[in-house]
């Protein structure tokens, strides 16, 4: 059984490992930086057997082992508590964190070779892996808060990493900010929970309290929508949508294990450690199913033209975190948490060999690429599978996750429900085509130059080459067995991790029905077992939607083999046909715009800031004209004011005074 | 005049004032290679002060002249804070004045009769006594900030600030005489006996505690108040600029804790509303104000300003209305406020001390002029996003759990709106913050390596400055990480301020 | 009580318009005189000088030198502070009674600062004319 110290542990090898790099051999012993990937390396594996040991006795322990609730800052009438929760959700995010973290920084020992920042990498990497295990064992609300934050802040480093290209500045900036426009919807919903009740910001305690109904609903619906509100901006969910595809300027390994497999899942995370307060408000986990609904389709959309393999990518994460979302919105807990974990595997995978390919063709724009499945088979075959899960084909991993998805929203007795359940089958379609679409554009057809062809094309076109495509270079061969391998560990991954669901049978080792019990037997949680098989501890199986599903996906899967393969209609027409609705999709529909140049630069920037800073210096000269001038002879005999701002000043003043004794005399 | 009036109580402020004094003459005897030692001999004189009034007021709780100077924790805990945030300011000066000031003896001395200033104000418990207490702080101020003699920026903000600090102080004087009128006390007790006794507020006295308010506002730099704060700040001398936009502002605060939770919590149903309104007017502004600006002085004058908005949310909570109607003194505001300005005053603290470094290698405040900094000198653009991120209160980090706690203050107190607010606003001060950290991390510092590999070398930061960098990063890590003890200290001296001193109180006011 | 308030400044509102009726009617009743030749209006022009019984402006304007400034303000401080010394002084009798000696010192501190501030002035030349 995993003691306290030992749940510690497990972010303290990651942290250690971030301090060794930061304080001893980035300043020190740079000319050795691979000494801090091998570092990494071992921290992280020793975090993530830890992890497993932690699983193993959490699943003996029946679901949660409660340590003590401990005190970080004690205030008079406040106290802030720390310390560790280890239950089933802990334990699963713990392995999947630590998992795809080693296989990340395996592959990134590879893929960052030669680079100048290697040391600052590992550093950031281990930093970030720290965080993220910190997040996933926090007991405190305000503890998790803070290693909320803390993760922001390593994803805005590594985001930022290449930093002298402007692209990847602005991209961390924008991912930090806008995902601080969402955490300061949760800090504000913090204080109010706190506000309920002084002990709430202990997180068992907040469970018992819903419990026992000591949180009325329209409370538990404001708490619940500003939570949500952090976890729409964390995991990129509609309308804080638009940072995430640009993140995709880090380096690849960190899309793969920031952008893809954790971070970004932090937030569905979230919504579930804070389930027993969701479940109290109709209202909140409706919004919550809508929202991820929605954006499941909508991100989808964005993905089928986006020609950047990145991007496309991105895009598809935004939309899987979308299921995520409305299955947790429509009460399906274990579903929910068995995409994300499954969604892990098969994501890392894809993005693994989108840097994979990267290597070979320099470039990330799918219109340079093509035919490369004759040189890195590997990579191929593993993409493929890694799409085909994606696509949730039987008998792979995606395809029982989502199918569990589906099967529960068909049985939801609500409008909600249907709505879901429609946007969901829609977002399949849409996953499975622009799937295949890279997969055919990438791997199949002939070579199409890569970055030295789109190197031409730039300078034919007049534009400026930057850092990244300047360096990179075609080199067609299959990638450094670094890479390689955690490629072929996460597709077994992808194959195998779906069979956990076992809806009508067990296999061998793993009983029927195991994960779901696994994850719902926290009573903490799940007090009854009507409220666990609610949340999906049975799960269910559904021949009819899976029939559906299957037949949806596949006719996404034809019809980019029609489009892209056997050429049987034109891609070039069919944009021609459809060029407004292509030109809104490509343009991300906008948001960038709206949101940038609309709403920050011309309103926000311009207008009101601009205007309140010019206030702050003349407005009020204009009005004061008469005690302007007379001030502006006094000054002109003391000689030294030469701007004339000074009267300005007083008189701002003396009417705030005046303002002042309004208001306290209105009040009194 | 009573006989028991104990003299010796004040010996710490004795001895601070005769440092002064013998910083100043010292300067006078001193041949000018030595002067060098003069911070030092403050510096120790400081701590002699720190640890006398440790030593001696520990757990002492005692009136002189009849209520006219206050010694408890509160006053202990201000002495102590303010007295270590001065000598910080002289040590972080040491570079600086070498540079670029002529008169260190009177640059030091003075900084000595402020931080004099400083602690009366905290501890006075009488409405002249701390004005007074204020002009001396005040007065010290107007030379510092001129001390850039044949400078003519500093010249023009030292002009600004004597003639509005002048106007302010007029105000303030005028809204105690009105209190004065009506109450027929000057006193805090007397005042806040005067409160209970008639809950309907009279005309004279709400005209006097509105300007009352509005002179501590300029002091402060609050909004309406605040529109000398930037001049000033630019153009006065950077550890002077540091020393006015956290010394006095502690002090100033140190003051109206004081004054509101002991003279005029009883009619807090009152006042709340307008302290409330100036507080948002004053985060939003200050922050937001604070985005355009291309000078990194300015920015963080108006940084500042944000953050009084802030302190002020704490004030305007000071004290929770209970079931029975009674006010009930919110000892979590005032903790908060307290820790607040102790997380502040050290992020601050060091954002400052940067730009005074960056000023004396780059001869320039721009922030166009950050370009690279973490190319040429990684320590320092360590230290500045620390503390930049602090201010914007980041987790790990001071800001973070100073603001968390004022902000819970306000939420419970009803302020819930002006919590979210203030968050808001936070929310915004990070996007002016990453552009300078953007600015030293991102963008090259100049075409060519070479170039940069020279000016790394050239770039070195002074020993003095490096240390007290030093300490004030681990000071913004600690704070954040393990405040427990700061918080604890904070709440004994709100515990002081909301019970009532039992002290023999001889004279009749 | 707000209108207690409002009645003290009535009563000054009453004796500024008494303040101002009462030389405004003596000026009023001399221009009369004139008028119905009571009074007589002889005008010279040494009458109608500024200074009547003085010398007229000769020359231009001159400037004060700002040296005397500093000696002016020195003289003020100065001046101003041994103020303090004679209401001690005039009591020092009741006081030692009941201080003893540190009425003296009390005294003899004023007295040190005092010649720092002196000291400092003259370390400094402002006695110096320069």
């Amino acid at each position: 059984m995993i003691n306290e110290a030992g749940s510690w542990l497990i972010i303290g090898f990651p942290l250690a490992s971030f301090v060794i790099i930061g304080a001893v051999i980035r300043p020190f012993f740079n000319r050795y930086a691979i000494v801090a990937g091998y570092l990494t390396i071992l921290a992280v594996a020793i975090s993530l057997g830890l992890s497993i040991f932690a699983f193993i006795s959490v699943a003996d322990a029946g679901g949660n082992i409660p340590f003590e609730s401990r005190e970080w800052l004690s205030f008079p009438g406040l106290v802030i508590p720390f310390g560790i929760m280890m239950d089933s959700l802990t334990v699963l995010m713990l392995i999947t964190v630590a998992g795809v973290s080693l296989l990340v920084q395996v592959y990134g020992l590879g893929y960052m070779k030669g680079d100048k920042g290697y040391a600052k990498y590992f550093a950031f990497m281990s930093l970030f892996t720290a965080s993220m295990l910190g997040l996933v064992l926090s007991r405190g609300v305000i503890q998790l808060y803070a290693f909320w934050e803390l993760v922001g802040l390593s994803s805005y480093l590594l985001i930022g990493f290449w930093y002298t290209r402007p692209a990847a500045a602005a991209a961390a900036k924008k991912a930090f900010l806008m995902t601080r426009l969402g955490d300061f919807a949760f800090l504000l919903a913090i204080l109010y929970i706190f506000t309920l009740g002084d002990d709430l910001l202990d997180i068992p305690h907040l469970y018992e309290a819903a419990q026992i109904g000591a949180i009325g609903a329209t409370a538990a619906t404001w708490a619940a929508l500003g939570i949500f509100a952090g976890a729409v901006g964390k995991s990129a969910q509609f309308p804080l949508n638009t940072w995430l595809p640009d993140a995709m300027e880090g380096p690849t390994p960190v899309s793969a294990l920031v952008h893809s497999a954790t971070m970004v899942a932090a937030g569905v995370f979230l919504v579930g450690r804070f389930f027993p307060l969701f479940e109290l408000s109709n209202e909140a986990m409706n919004t919550v199913a809508l929202v991820g609904g929605f954006t499941a389709v909508f991100a989808a959309s964005m993905g089928l033209v986006a020609n950047d393999i990145k991007r496309v990518f991105a895009f598809s994460t935004i939309s899987q975190l979308g299921y995520m979302f409305f299955a947790i919105g429509i009460g399906a807990y274990v579903a929910a948490f068995f995409h994300l974990f499954v969604h892990a595997w098969f994501k890392t995978l894809l993005f693994m060999s989108a840097g994979s390919v990267n290597h070979a063709s320099g470039t990330f724009d799918m219109r340079y690429m093509g035919g490369l499945r004759k040189v890195m088979p590997f990579t191929y075959a593993t993409t493929v599978i890694g799409g085909l899960s994606l696509a949730g084909i039987f008998p792979f991993a995606g395809f029982w996750s989502k199918d569990e998805i589906f099967a529960h929203a068909a049985e939801v007795d609500s409008p909600v429900g249907w709505i879901v359940l429609i946007l969901g089958l829609t977002a399949a379609f849409m996953t499975a085509f622009y799937m295949f679409r890279v997969i055919f554009m990438t791997y199949h057809g002939k070579f199409r130059g890569g970055v030295d062809k789109e190197n031409e094309d730039l300078r034919a076109a007049g534009e400026e080459i930057d850092e990244a495509h300047a360096t990179a270079r075609v080199h067609l061969a299959e990638s450094p067995w670094t890479m390689v391998m955690p490629l072929l560990i996460l597709a077994v991954a992808a194959v195998l991790a779906g069979y956990l669901t076992n809806p009508t049978a067990g296999y061998g080792i793993v009983d029927q029905h195991s994960f779901g019990e696994f994850m719902t037997e926290n009573h903490q949680v799940f007090e009854t077992h009507e409220a666990a098989v609610h949340a999906g501890a049975e799960p269910k199986f559904n021949y009819g939607i899976a029939f559906l599903s299957t037949l949806v996906a596949l006719s996404g899967i034809a019809l980019a083999y029609a489009m892209y393969q056997a050429k049987l209609i034109s891609p070039a027409n069919l944009t021609a046909r459809f060029k407004p609705v292509h030109r809104i999709l490509i343009n991300k529909y906008y948001m960038d715009e709206l949101y940038e140049d609309i709403i920050v630069r011309n309103i926000f920037y311009n207008r009101f800031a601009k205007r309140l800073a010019s206030f702050d210096i003349t407005i009020l000269d204009g009005v004061n004209v008469q005690l302007a001038s007379w001030t502006r002879r006094f000054s002109g005999v003391l000689g030294f004011i030469q701007d004339g701002q000074l009267q300005t000043y007083g008189a701002v003043a003396s009417a705030g005074a005046v303002v002042a004794i309004v208001i306290f005399l209105f009040w009194a | 005049m009573s006989a028991n009036v104990n003299v010796n109580l004040l010996t710490p402020e004795f001895i601070l004032a005769g440092m002064g004094l013998l910083v100043l003459s010292l300067d006078l005897v001193l041949p000018k290679a030595r002067r060098g030692i003069l911070p030092w001999i403050g510096v120790a004189g400081l701590i002699a002060a720190v640890a006398t009034a440790l030593i001696y007021r520990w757990d002492r709780v005692e009136e002189l002249y009849g209520g006219v100077f206050i010694a408890d924790r509160y006053s202990l805990f201000f002495f102590a804070f303010l007295v270590i945030l001065g000598g910080a300011v002289m040590i972080a000066s040491v570079d600086y004045v070498k540079q670029h000031i002529k008169f260190p003896g009177e640059y030091y001395g003075i900084l000595i009769f402020s931080i004099l200033g400083m602690v009366l104000m905290a501890s006075a418990g009488e409405l002249l006594t701390a004005y007074i207490a204020m002009e001396l702080l005040s007065f010290s101020l107007y030379v510092l900030v001129a001390l850039r003699k044949y400078d003519s920026k500093s010249n023009e903000s030292a002009a600004k600030y004597i003639l509005l600090g002048a106007f302010s102080s007029a105000i303030m004087l005028y809204g105690i005489s009105m209190v004065w009128g009506v109450t027929g006390t000057t006193f805090y007790d007397g005042i806040a006996a005067h409160l209970t006794a008639n809950p309907d507020l009279d005309i004279g006295l709400i005209v006097g505690l509105s300007l009352i308010v509005a002179g501590l506002g300029f002091k402060v730099a609050a909004v309406p108040f605040h529109m000398w704060a930037p001049d000033v700040y630019e153009g006065a001398p950077t550890p002077v600029t540091a020393y006015l936009a956290i010394g006095s502002k502690a002090a100033a605060f140190a003051l109206i804790l004081r004054l509101f939770s002991e003279g005029l919590l009883p009619a807090i149903e009152d006042w709340r509303v307008l302290i409330a309104t100036l507080a948002a007017a004053t985060m939003v502004l200050g922050n937001l104000v604070a985005i355009r600006q291309e000078n990194i002085k300015r920015m963080l004058a108006y940084s500042s300003i944000g953050q009084v908005g802030y302190l002020l949310l704490g004030v305007a909570s000071l004290g929770v209305v209970d079931a029975g109607g009674a006010v009930v003194f919110s000892e979590r505001a005032s903790t908060g406020i307290m820790v607040h300005l102790v997380g502040y005053a050290v992020a601050n603290l060091a954002a400052f001390l940067v730009v005074a470094v960056v000023y004396s290698r780059t001869g320039s405040d721009q922030i166009s002029d950050y370009r690279g900094l973490a190319k040429k000198s990684p320590y320092l653009s360590l230290v500045l996003s620390v503390a930049l991120f602090s201010l914007a209160g980041l987790p790990f980090f001071a800001g973070f759990v100073t603001k968390f706690y004022l902000f819970t203050a306000g939420a419970e107190a009803g302020f819930l709106w002006l919590s979210g607010l203030a968050m808001v606003a936070s929310l915004v001060s990070l996007y002016y913050y990453l552009r300078v950290i953007q600015r030293a991390y991102v963008d090259q510092p100049s075409e060519g390596d070479e170039e940069t590999a020279v000016e790394r070398s050239t770039f070195f930061v002074p020993l003095t400055s490096w240390l007290m960098l030093g300490v004030l990063f681990v000071g913004m890590i600690l704070i954040g990480v393990w405040p427990t003890e700061l918080a604890a200290a904070a709440d004994s001296a709100s515990d002081a301020l909301g019970t009532v001193r039992d002290v023999s109180t001889a004279l009749v006011r | 009580m707000v209108e207690d308030y409002f009645r003290q400044y009535g009563l000054i509102t009453v004796f500024a318009a008494i303040a101002m009726v009462v030389p405004i009617s003596m000026l009023l009743m001399s221009w009369m005189a004139t008028k119905i030749k009571v009074r007589p209006r002889r005008p010279t022009p040494v009458k109608l000088e500024t200074y009547e019984c003085g010398y007229g402006p000769v020359g231009g304007q001159w400037t004060f030198n700002a040296r005397y400034y500093t000696f002016a303000l020195l003289f003020v401080i100065f001046d101003v502070e041994t103020v303090f010394l004679y209401p001690w002084a005039s009591e020092f009798g009741v006081l030692s009674a009941q201080f003893g000696v540190f009425a003296l010192l009390e005294v003899a501190v004023f007295g040190v600062i005092l010649g720092i501030g002196w000291g400092y002035a003259w370390r400094k030349r402002a006695l110096e004319w320069r």
